[in-house]
Parts: structure tokens; C-alpha cells; sequence
């Protein structure tokens, strides 16, 4: 399964404006839903945080949560060059945000394995800051197909 | 959308979330992709489930429980095209003027609402 395949340029921000956690997963959705749902979505995301904060450090965060809003597997990319405050495990304000919404059935466990390939990719994202080089959505979705080619 | 269908839809999210918590595999996953939680998440959900259950009327909450042990998959959809969500048979034209209001599928008895 390649990440790259599931990422859309319009599912891209790369100048993200919000600095606070829940201004940020609206932010993210707006790329999605810009309907009521993506309220719901969000709060169901917020829960998620609550349970622990999906910022994994180093200034990555990948909050991720179970729709029937979402009709498929979804992968939302935002940066943030100012950071967000996002209670990270390591406090540390997050740049980079992979958001996934994924339906409740989800034949071959996608979402899992969405899950564990982001979270590979964004350790190759971090060596010598590679996430902060693109300069548009075709750019990062070329970064990270170029990074899986090379696994 | 109403506060009723508001509800049963967060009641409806917080059971996947639990759902996958409890899965060991899924668990096992987020650990090891470095998701950390403060205590138990599945104890901490069933908390917030209580609660969320407390806004939702008894008879609702019931049907609720009666749909998704019937179909164990999800009791509440959204009306597509008008077609159901969960069962995609036609549902009457005459339910769609009630937007807002609680209705079941005729069909397959889940609740569905209008997006």
C-alpha cells in the first residue's frame, strides 16, 4: 500500500492558519467536509485527543478517527510553519499534521495500515526536515512518493 | 439535524472508538506507531458514553442497543439520493419533508437522518 496513492492536492495545506488544537482539526476537515458533519467529526476527534494526544513529537501529530460521514478512507496533510499547540508528548508545538478518517467498515483494515505507513513516512519526513521543502501539494505528494520508492 | 440525531450519532462514534480500543491488534498498532494514553481508553470512553447516554431519550437509547446488536455494524445512517445508508432501499418521499426529526428506515429499522 502506498500513501502517496491516497493523498489529493486539494487534501493539502501546506500554510495552515490555526494554532489551537481544535482550530486546526477544523482547518484539516474544511479540506474534506465544509458541511455540519465535519462539527461532528471533529468533536469525534477531540474525544480522541482527550484518550491522549495523537501528537507523537518531534513535531508530528496524526489524529485520526471512525466516520459514516466519511463514505471512504481519507487523508488530510497540513503544515504549520508557526506550530500549533497541540499537547504533543514531548509539549513540543506540531508543523506536521497527517489527519485520516477512515468509515467503520473498512474491508482489509485500511485504516490500520493507513496508520502505520504515515506514521513510517513521517519519520523519513523528519530526517533534515525534508517536510518543510515543498512548495506546493504536487510537491509533497512527489516527496513522499519519491520517500516510498526508496524503502 | 437535530439534538436527538446529534447525540445518537456521537453515541454511534465514541462505540467505533471503543470498539477499535478493544481490538489488540489495533491497540498493539497505536503503541507502536508512540500514541500514548493517559489510562485505560477503554474505561475512560465507557465513561463518556455514560454520560452521553444520559442525554438520549430511554426509548431512543433502547432502539439504539436494539439495532446494533441486530445488524453489529452501525444503527444510525444518513439518507443518500434518498436511499438509505445502511440498508440503500428507496425511503418514502413523504419521510424526507421531516428533516430534524427521528425516523427509522422502514426497511431495515435503523435511524436515519437527512445530511
Amino acid at each position: 500500500m502506498n500513501l502517496y496513492n491516497l493523498l489529493k492536492p486539494e487534501c493539502i495545506n501546506l500554510s495552515l492558519s490555526a494554532r489551537k488544537k481544535k482550530d486546526v482539526l477544523l482547518e484539516l476537515m474544511g479540506c474534506i467536509r465544509k458541511d455540519k458533519d465535519s462539527d461532528l467529526l471533529v468533536s469525534t476527534l477531540l474525544k480522541r485527543e482527550e484518550l491522549g494526544s495523537t501528537g507523537i513529537g518531534k513535531g508530528v501529530a496524526i489524529p485520526h478517527g471512525r466516520s459514516l460521514v466519511a463514505d471512504k478512507l481519507e487523508v488530510v496533510v497540513g503544515r504549520s510553519d508557526a506550530g500549533v499547540e497541540f499537547n504533543a508528548i514531548d509539549k513540543q508545538p506540531v508543523h506536521l499534521f497527517f489527519l485520516i478518517v477512515a468509515p467503520p467498515q473498512d474491508p482489509g483494515n485500511q485504516y490500520l495500515i493507513t496508520l502505520g505507513r504515515v506514521a513510517v513516512i513521517c519519520q523519513e519526513l523528519l530526517k533534515r526536515k525534508l517536510y518543510e521543502k515543498p512548495q506546493t501539494p504536487e510537491e509533497f505528494i512527489a516527496l513522499v512518493k519519491e520517500i516510498e520508492d526508496g524503502l | 439535524m437535530s439534538e436527538e440525531i446529534r447525540c445518537l450519532l456521537e453515541l454511534q462514534h465514541l462505540d467505533y472508538m471503543i470498539k477499535d480500543w478493544r481490538n489488540t491488534e489495533m491497540r498493539r498498532e497505536f503503541q507502536k506507531i508512540g500514541f500514548q494514553t493517559a489510562e485505560d481508553p477503554v474505561e475512560m470512553l465507557l465513561k463518556k458514553r455514560e454520560e452521553l447516554v444520559k442525554k438520549i431519550s430511554p426509548v431512543l437509547y433502547q432502539m439504539y442497543q436494539r439495532i446494533i446488536s441486530r445488524y453489529n455494524d452501525w444503527a444510525i445512517v444518513p439518507v443518500l439520493n434518498g436511499f438509505c445508508g445502511g440498508c440503500f432501499s428507496k425511503v418514502p418521499t413523504e419521510l424526507s419533508g421531516q428533516r430534524g426529526a427521528v425516523y427509522n428506515c422502514p426497511n431495515c429499522g435503523r435511524f436515519i437522518y437527512w445530511d
